[in-house]
């Protein structure tokens, strides 16, 4: 499950082209400290992470200082779908760090 | 020298939020949109020009590289930190610290994007007028680096017409802070500087406020769109059109199937009757009427089809005229991305080049280019600026296949040749960088003047002694 | 291995849904005291489901004020145990300030909404104490696991109840019910509607005594993710209001900020800033259809400026009555 997670982000984020068309639209990028704080910064993050990348203390504030509202897809021609990546990648890292799912059946059992 | 121990001394010299050695965050300062990968050590986020006098000064003194960055989405590689170095990225410089109606000028930090440039100017009438395509990105700094033009072209030039004066910081012991050029439109300041920078790919200084000319944005702009089955009649309405004294504001070109593919790409079912021309004439209010009828009439004349007319730029954006033409890169790269959908293990490279001819010889370049499509078997999309003869050809190739990238290799040095033959030249707005290089030469040499390659090498020595900035590119 | 700010906040939420079904330590009762005097039956096939998305907001503000304060002293941070047993001590509930007014706001749309619904003609039921939560947060911050044990839950609650189709009330829950419960409980058959839709359908036309002119702000959650952009649009304008539109809207709008809140603040604030610079450039009067564009705009707004939401806004201009 994790790998597909991981392989689908590899995918989806290798379509990236660097254009940047979609920075113009992101809230956030604009007051961010830098560029990790746009959709181009956040989709080659991703990208990043899913070829074995470090979730180093950057990419984490890239990934999780991303609100979700989906600006950037109306710009982007690669119609990468940038709010389900940056999603996916916060699964990989809850699962991965967290381990999410260990804790949750402890939990409840 | 080590990585960390440069983060920490930069930290110290210039505040510890200003730079960052963070491995993720570097793998986004180390790529480009052609897809090339470089190995950025650290960036770099000055915030006024002491920052990057003291990082420049630090990198002098210790042998660091030096990779200067807008946005990086220049197509020639030449934002990419190639070797290992410092990317000092210019977007926290992003303000406009003077609009001077009465003096024509913008004084702006590098770090702001064309657009939001336009955007305040726009408030008072005026504008900008260089527009790459990449406008909503690119930063000024980077478009005088990389001496960037755009569809306005014909009319208002490239990067070059439209700097006034620059501040900049020299690679040197102290990272010296130097004002080149004037404020004033009319400038004789000895040898013109600011020209030499303007397009040198941020290899001899570093630019750090700029002095840009501004415009009064025209009245109206009407807006026609067509299509000509052969490419002759397109040619010969572009030459009416100037035969009787219009020098439209845009004039662009898109080659048949191209249209079609960039059509597609955004959803357009519309009728493509052969190659697009779309051209925009900058007119009083009064004349609209008169213009309209004159230009429709003028395109049926010459066998052009589906014309469809906008009284306003604004009637244009609306009813999506300019759309066509403004997915070229969409359809450039969907097009490759549709040729690789069943490749397994592709990584694909795009070629997006930007030869220029004089325009009477654009039918000679185009059949040229349907002839390279031939030879080497790559899909082509191809369009461009009529106006000023200025081609985007664009192919793209696997990457990860050998004898595929050979074969793009040779298309690109047949492209040289063509663009040669043609009166032309290999370059008109993305420059130099790291993939022209051996074109350059190429060019020089064809018109006997490597003599010229030898002196802009020499150029470089003088403004950078210790070769640190931007390494490995233009010369 | 080095525990984050990210790591408390998120295990925090975990370990507060798994243990009491809401990501806040927010009481059952605080959920649907709103619903008192609405005499809403408690069975029956369509079923309003607030999610609690209104509610716990005041309480989101409270709990993030709190992890805030913890973060710039790291021994509040170590003697409350990083988050985890924090959050499962009683303590948090000691802790915990909410803004009354806040509350009493939530509470007053959420019976615009119920009275506007019965104004239409549509008279939903209540889950009462099972009104849960529906996990959204937890969905969009990564939370997978705990995210699907609550959806479960909630599922099961509506399948127990004989529950054919609900009403939802903000875009948050809205989409997750409608676009990602499906994917991931088998055989979900529950129709989802949230309430503008139904009112867009059905609202008839009313002048009000005065004119009113808004500047609308679309949530993002309901222009861009599911389309959902003349409808509010049309529910203002039938009762009278004349709405403006702002530079960035429709599908095109830009967001307020709150969805990074908990996280980053300071960023949040400012994105909200700029986009109430925008609005406020329009009118005066900004109208909301979400909980967390409520919240985060009213935060930074400056005094001149009003921001209110479209239910309590439409109740109150065709007069219907709201009761304390
Ligand atoms: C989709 C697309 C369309 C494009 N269309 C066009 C077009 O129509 N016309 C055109 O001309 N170009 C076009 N380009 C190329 C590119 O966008 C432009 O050249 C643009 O001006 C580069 O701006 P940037 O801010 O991204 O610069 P970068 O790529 O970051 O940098 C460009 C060069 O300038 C240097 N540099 C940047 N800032 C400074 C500084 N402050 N001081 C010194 N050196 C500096 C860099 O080192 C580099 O050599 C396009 C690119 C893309 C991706
Ligand atoms: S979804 Fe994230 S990356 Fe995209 S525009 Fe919104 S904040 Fe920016
Ligand atoms: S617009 Fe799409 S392709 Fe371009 S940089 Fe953003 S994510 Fe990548």
């Amino acid at each position: 499950m994790l790998e597909d997670l991981r392989e689908w982000i590899k995918e989806e984020a290798s379509k990236c082209m660097f254009c940047g068309f979609c920075e113009t639209v992101c809230p956030t990028i604009k007051f961010g400290p830098h560029r990790g704080y746009g959709p181009r910064g956040r989709v080659n993050i991703a990208l990043y992470i899913s070829e074995g990348g470090k979730y180093t203390e950057e990419a984490l504030s890239s990934l999780y200082s991303c609100l979700l509202c989906a600006a950037c897809t109306l710009k982007c021609p690669a119609n990468i779908d940038i709010p389900e990546i940056v999603r996916a990648s916060r699964v990989l890292y809850s699962e991965d760090s967290l381990k999410e799912a260990i804790v949750v059946e402890k939990k409840v059992s | 020298m080590e990585k960390d121990k440069i983060v920490r001394d930069i930290s110290k010299l210039i505040g510890k939020d200003k730079v960052s050695g963070d491995e993720a965050l570097l793998s986004i300062y180390s790529k480009d949109p052609l897809g090339n990968v470089g190995k950025a050590l650290a960036v770099v986020f000055p915030e006024e020009s002491k920052d990057v006098s003291r990082v420049v000064s630090y990198a002098y003194k210790n042998d660091i590289k030096i990779y200067a960055q807008g946005s990086s989405t220049s197509l020639a590689g030449s934002s990419l930190p190639k070797e290992p170095g410092i990317v000092i990225s210019f977007e926290r410089m992003k303000k406009v610290l003077e609009v001077s109606l009465v003096n024509s000028y913008v004084l702006v930090e590098p770090g702001i994007r064309i657009d939001d440039l336009n955007l305040e100017l726009g408030s008072k009438g005026y504008m900008f007028p260089v527009d790459p395509a990449s406008s909503s990105v690119a930063t000024v700094g980077g478009a005088i680096n990389s001496g960037a033009g755009g569809m306005r072209g014909a009319k208002y030039g490239t990067m070059r017409d439209w700097v006034l004066g620059l501040e900049i910081v020299l690679p040197d012991e102290n990272g010296t802070i130097a004002f080149a050029g004037c404020k004033t439109l009319k400038c004789r300041q000895g040898y013109d500087l600011v020209r030499l920078i303007v397009g040198s790919e941020g290899t001899l200084a570093l630019v750090t406020k700029a002095y840009l000319k501004i415009t009064p944005l025209p009245e109206t702009v009407i807006v026609a769109l067509a299509f000509f089955p052969r490419l002759e009649n397109l040619m010969e309405a572009v030459v009416d059109i100037k035969s009787q004294r219009v020098q439209p504001y845009i004039l662009e070109f898109l080659e048949k199937r191209t249209a079609e593919v960039a059509a597609k790409s955004i959803g357009r079912s519309i009728n493509i009757d052969g190659h697009m021309l779309l051209a925009g004439i900058d007119v009083n209010r009064e004349a609209v009427d008169r213009y309209v009828e004159w230009i429709e009439k003028l395109l049926k004349e010459h066998g052009g089809k589906g014309i469809q007319t906008a009284r306003s730029w604004q009637e244009a954006e609306e009813r999506g005229l300019f759309d066509i033409r403004r997915s070229l890169f969409v359809a450039q790269s969907k097009m490759a991305r549709e040729i690789y959908k069943n490749v397994n293990n592709a990584k694909i490279m795009l070629l997006i080049e930007d030869i220029a001819v004089p325009p009477s010889r654009l039918i000679e370049a185009v059949k040229g280019l349907k002839e390279l499509e031939k030879k080497h078997g790559f899909v082509t999309m191809l369009g461009g600026h009529v106006g000023d003869g200025n081609l985007h050809p664009s192919i793209g190739f696997n990457m990860l296949d050998p004898e595929e990238t050979k074969r793009a290799e040779r298309w690109f040095e047949d492209l040289v040749d063509l663009a040669i033959s043609l009166d032309g030249t290999v370059s008109s707005e993305h420059g130099i960088g790291i993939t022209k290089k051996e074109a350059l030469r190429r060019e020089l040499e064809a018109r006997g003047s490597l003599k010229l390659l030898e002196i802009m090498k020499d150029i470089k020595k003088v403004f950078d002694p210790k070769n640190i900035l931007n390494p490995g590119k233009v010369v | 291995m080095k525990r984050r700010f990210l790591d408390v906040v998120l295990d925090t939420m975990r370990t507060l849904t798994i243990k009491t079904g809401y990501p806040v330590p927010i009481s059952r009762s605080d959920v649907y005291s709103w619903a008192r005097e609405l005499n809403l039956k408690a069975k029956g096939p369509v079923v309003l489901y607030t999610g609690a998305l209104y509610q716990i907001m005041p309480y989101l503000e409270s709990l993030v004020s709190i992890l805030k304060r913890a973060k710039e002293s790291r021994t509040f941070l170590e003697l409350m145990g990083l988050g985890k047993r924090f959050a499962s001590s009683s303590l948090v509930k000691t802790f915990i300030k909410v803004d009354k007014v806040k509350v009493a706001t939530s509470n007053a749309i959420l019976r615009s909404i119920v009275l506007l619904l019965k104004e239409v003609g549509v008279e939903p039921s209540y889950l009462y104490e099972n009104d849960l939560y529906s996990g959204v947060l937890l969905y969009d911050l990564g939370l997978s696991e705990t995210f699907l044990l609550q959806a479960k839950r909630v599922y099961k609650v509506f399948k127990e109840r004989g529950v054919k189709k609900i009403i939802t009330v903000d875009p948050h829950t809205t989409y997750v019910l409608r676009n990602v419960y499906p994917k991931f409980i088998e055989g979900f058959d529950l129709e989802v509607q949230s309430y503008i839709e139904i009112l867009s359908e059905r609202i008839e036309r009313k002048r009000p005594k005065e004119t009113v002119e808004v500047v609308i702000h679309d949530p993002c959650f309901y222009a861009r993710y599911q389309n959902i952009v003349e409808e509010p649009r049309k529910i203002l304008e039938a009762s009278g209001i004349k709405v403006l539109e702002p530079r960035r809207t429709r599908r095109f709008t830009s967001c307020c900020g709150g969805p990074v809140e908990a996280l980053y603040p300071d960023l949040s604030r400012a994105v909200a800033m700029d986009r109430i610079r925008e609005l406020s450039s329009i009118s005066k009067t900004i109208v909301t259809l979400c909980p967390i564009c409520f919240s985060n705009l009213s935060r930074v707004k400056p005094q001149n400026v009003e921001v209110i939401d479209l239910a309590l806004l439409v109740a109150k201009v065709r007069g219907l009555m709201l009761g304390k």
